[in-house]
């Protein structure tokens, strides 16, 4: 079964300037060394946030992130790889410069965007392209010791770096200027593009109800009560979780602990996250006790457990924990042995998206927690909190409504959707809601739940988002490939159990189901490539006879076409009308 | 979606100077423009020309316009192939009438196996009309068949037909290769 996919990915691409000088200064044996430990250290760091050594060039090293696995984050762990890269090249020469007397001065290209990745059981990860190009490209622009970074990364990490552009420039055998930014900066713990957690709560009263009345429980305990706040990507946990500190704290010590995206160990630093809010909040408690070990679990458990024991004698304590579906076993661990021995008055909340319950199975199904499953906002929700973040006046008057179309519910859809439209150069009118690019941040989400599927799970939902947004089982079967057509239902199931798809609407007649998003459809479908796209369109036609012949046959042809060049995008005009009546165009 | 953004207030804004209103217009439109040059045969060098000069005599003559503004799309279509035409019938003074350009593999297909070669060569052996009508009418967003008729001078009534003979003459192809079974061989 073919499993090439088309997904976005950062490209590093770093190479050691005046190699060839060096290697005169140096002897063979010397240089190679040198480089051997250059190697070392970028594989190590490259490793370290997640990303994958494709190939040494000579003495280019090119890596990516985004293969096997896409990662939400995947442009700001490049550009942080590339600047953590930078100094530790700096250590390296001062060890080089004792040694041998030499420096190693590298620079470094990053790039984000589209590449054809194979199947990496059969040794062809991934295929180069523009992509790869054009970081490059950037590595040969950028001076010693600097780091550039492509426009596609920028918009993806603009909020965790400090950048300044340089001058555009069309590097050799390429037609388009390459717009480029020079990296200075690179703040730690911070995302790549900030959420807007500061606007005003809409809707979610419910929920927050609902945790005023477990946290009543937990107060007139001693007990400790735990609750699961279970939501897709962008949903509103974080805004829900930061709403009810800001009620919990008139009555209780609330304490928040945040899931980094990666690292090595997870749990020591939430448990860090926590003591040092406990240390602050002068409830009578100290430091953990310092016979606590952090490295023996049991030593840790029963230390957690006796601090928010004894800040629970003064007043209800109620612990957060968001982001949770990053945290390692030993974490949850401790959430669970908190919640069965803690006594105390005591409320655990933990937010995490819905694949928590899949690699922690039994977590929602523990008869003693509380589960709490957060939807989506109505349309109308959606809309106000559009019309909140635009502000007054900024956007024709139906443009809210729109946007919370667009989004279907996802605040966070919502708020990248805006700010990619106001990233256009004039807001002032913000298009067809037809033709609104998908923002990036929101793509990478996308391709995140898509990547984490088994390639069974992965074909049917590609085979599904062919037949369209709304599919019936049987059209995916008589789609698929021999050995898998029984097995359709059962992985559409599957399917509905990750909420990627749903039951549709009974109006679409029996055993039919649809894309949750249709975002999450157009994604799938364009992971496919073209010309599986263009042969599955033409199977469709061809198996199932209904109305939309004419569109799956069109739909093959336009990507066979594509492919064999015939299709080129059109160009931008060079003219417009000028005011008053033209006598002159601009050229 | 697109369709409900109504082209003549584009056409009346853009005619008022407002670059949104001629951006507008370029997203609507650009896609037929530049599938009507090509669908004659012009090549991206000589297509471009011709699509600029489209949009050139728009720019000028939109005010005068306004009574074709609600039929923009017809108006453009139509320009875009008398301009192709012109520039065609230039080439072919300057050069005995080459054959319209045939649409080439990618590079890096050549030495692909057989079956790629097979669907290259579906897109290649088509009829020139029905690539030429495919074209068109498989832009983005899609023209209405008086956009059509007028972009490559057939009669309104016949365009559908002709759609679904060229689209069945594609499916047969597509079978004949033994596209069926391709994607459980793989």
């Amino acid at each position: 079964m073919q499993r090439e996919v088309r997904k976005t990915v950062s490209v590093v691409f770093s190479d050691v300037a005046g190699s060839t000088a060096l290697a005169e200064q140096l002897d063979p044996e010397s240089l190679r060394r040198a480089m051997t430990r250059y190697f070392e250290v970028a594989r190590r760091v490259h490793q370290r946030h997640g990303g994958v050594v494709e190939k040494f060039i000579g003495d280019a090293v090119m890596a990516v992130f985004g293969i096997p696995h896409v990662h939400e984050d995947d442009a700001l762990r490049a550009v942080r790889a590339a600047h953590e890269l930078r100094e530790e090249v700096a250590a390296l020469n001062r060890e080089l410069e004792r040694e041998l007397g030499v420096a190693l001065h590298v620079r470094t290209g990053v790039n984000t965007g589209l590449v054809l990745a194979g199947d990496e059981q059969e040794g062809q990860a991934f295929v180069g392209g523009d992509t790869v190009n054009v970081a490059a490209r950037l590595e040969r622009a950028a001076g010693p010791g600097e780091v550039l970074v492509g426009e596609a990364t920028q918009r993806l990490v603009a909020d965790a770096v400090r950048v300044e552009p340089v001058a555009p420039f069309v590097p050799r055998g390429k037609t388009a200027p390459v717009t480029a930014f020079r990296l200075l900066e690179v703040a730690w713990g911070t995302a790549g593009l900030a959420r807007r957690l500061d606007t005003p709560l809409v809707g979610r009263t419910g929920e927050l109800d609902a945790l005023d009345r477990l946290l009543d429980r937990a107060a007139g305990g001693p007990a400790c009560e735990l609750v699961t706040v279970l939501g897709d990507a962008g949903v509103g946990k974080s805004r829900l979780l930061r709403a009810f500190a800001e009620r919990a704290r008139e009555r209780a010590l609330v304490l928040t602990g945040h899931c980094p995206p990666y690292g090595e160990s997870v749990a020591a630093e939430v448990v860090g996250q926590l003591v040092a809010q406990a240390c602050r909040s002068g409830g009578g408690a100290g430091p953990l006790d310092p016979a606590v070990d952090v490295t023996d679990p049991r030593s840790m458990f029963r230390g957690v457990r006796m601090l928010l024991e004894t800040l629970a004698r003064t007043r209800p304590v109620v612990v957060l924990l968001d982001d949770v579906h990053r945290a390692e076993q030993l974490l949850l661990d401790l959430v669970e042995y908190l919640h069965a021995f803690a006594g105390a008055r005591l409320l655990l909340v933990v937010a995490a998206r819905r694949e928590l319950p899949a690699g922690w199975p039994g977590w929602n199904g523990r008869p003693a927690g509380t589960l709490l499953d957060l939807k989506p906002l109505t349309e109308a929700e959606a809309a106000e909190l559009a019309a909140g973040l635009l502000g007054p006046d900024r956007l024709p008057a139906g443009t809210p409504r729109q946007v919370a179309a667009w989004a279907e519910g996802n605040p966070l859809f919502v708020e990248q959707l805006l700010r990619r439209l106001a990233d256009r150069q004039d807001p002032g009118v913000p298009g067809p809601a037809g033709s609104w690019p998908v923002p990036p941040a929101v793509e990478a989400l996308v391709a995140v739940e898509l990547d984490r599927l088994t390639a069974e799970e992965r074909t049917v939902l590609e085979l599904a988002s062919v037949v369209g947004r709304v599919f019936h089982w049987k059209s995916v079967a008589a789609l698929a490939p021999a050995p898998l057509g029984p097995r359709v239902g059962g992985v559409l199931l599957a399917l509905a159990r990750r909420n990627l798809v749903k039951v549709a609407d009974r109006k679409h007649g029996d055993d039919a189901f649809s894309f949750r998003h249709r975002l999450l459809r157009d994604a799938a479908y364009q992971a496919i490539p073209k010309r599986e796209r263009a042969i599955l369109h033409v199977r469709a036609a061809d198996q199932l006879q209904d109305e939309a012949v004419d569109h799956h046959l069109g739909q093959a042809y336009r990507y066979l076409a594509q492919l064999a060049g015939d299709e080129s995008p059109p160009p931008a005009p060079v003219v417009r009308p000028l005011r008053p009546a033209p006598a002159e165009v601009t050229a | 979606m697109g369709a409900s953004i109504d082209v003549r207030d584009l056409a009346r804004a853009a005619a008022a100077g407002d670059q949104h209103g001629w951006d507008g217009l370029v997203e609507r439109f650009g896609g037929l423009v530049w599938s009507t040059v090509r669908a004659h045969g012009l090549g991206p060098g000589d297509g471009a020309d011709a699509a600029q000069t489209t949009w050139l005599l728009l720019a000028e003559q939109l005010e005068r316009l306004e009574d074709q503004h609600e039929r923009l799309g017809v108006w453009l279509a139509a320009t875009a192939r008398r301009e192709s035409l012109r520039l065609l019938g230039a080439a072919r003074v300057a050069a005995a009438a080459a054959p319209p350009p045939s649409p080439e593999p990618p590079a890096g297909a050549a030495g692909a196996p057989g079956r790629e070669a097979l669907l290259w060569r579906v897109i290649r052996e088509l009829p020139e009309h029905c690539r030429r009508l495919l074209r068109v009418l498989l832009t983005a967003p899609p023209p209405s068949h008086e956009e059509v008729s007028a972009a490559l001078d057939l009669p309104v009534t016949g365009i559908a037909a002709a759609r679904d003979a060229c689209l069945q003459d594609f499916r047969h192809r597509m079978v004949n290769i033994g596209i069926r079974t391709e994607l459980e061989d793989s």
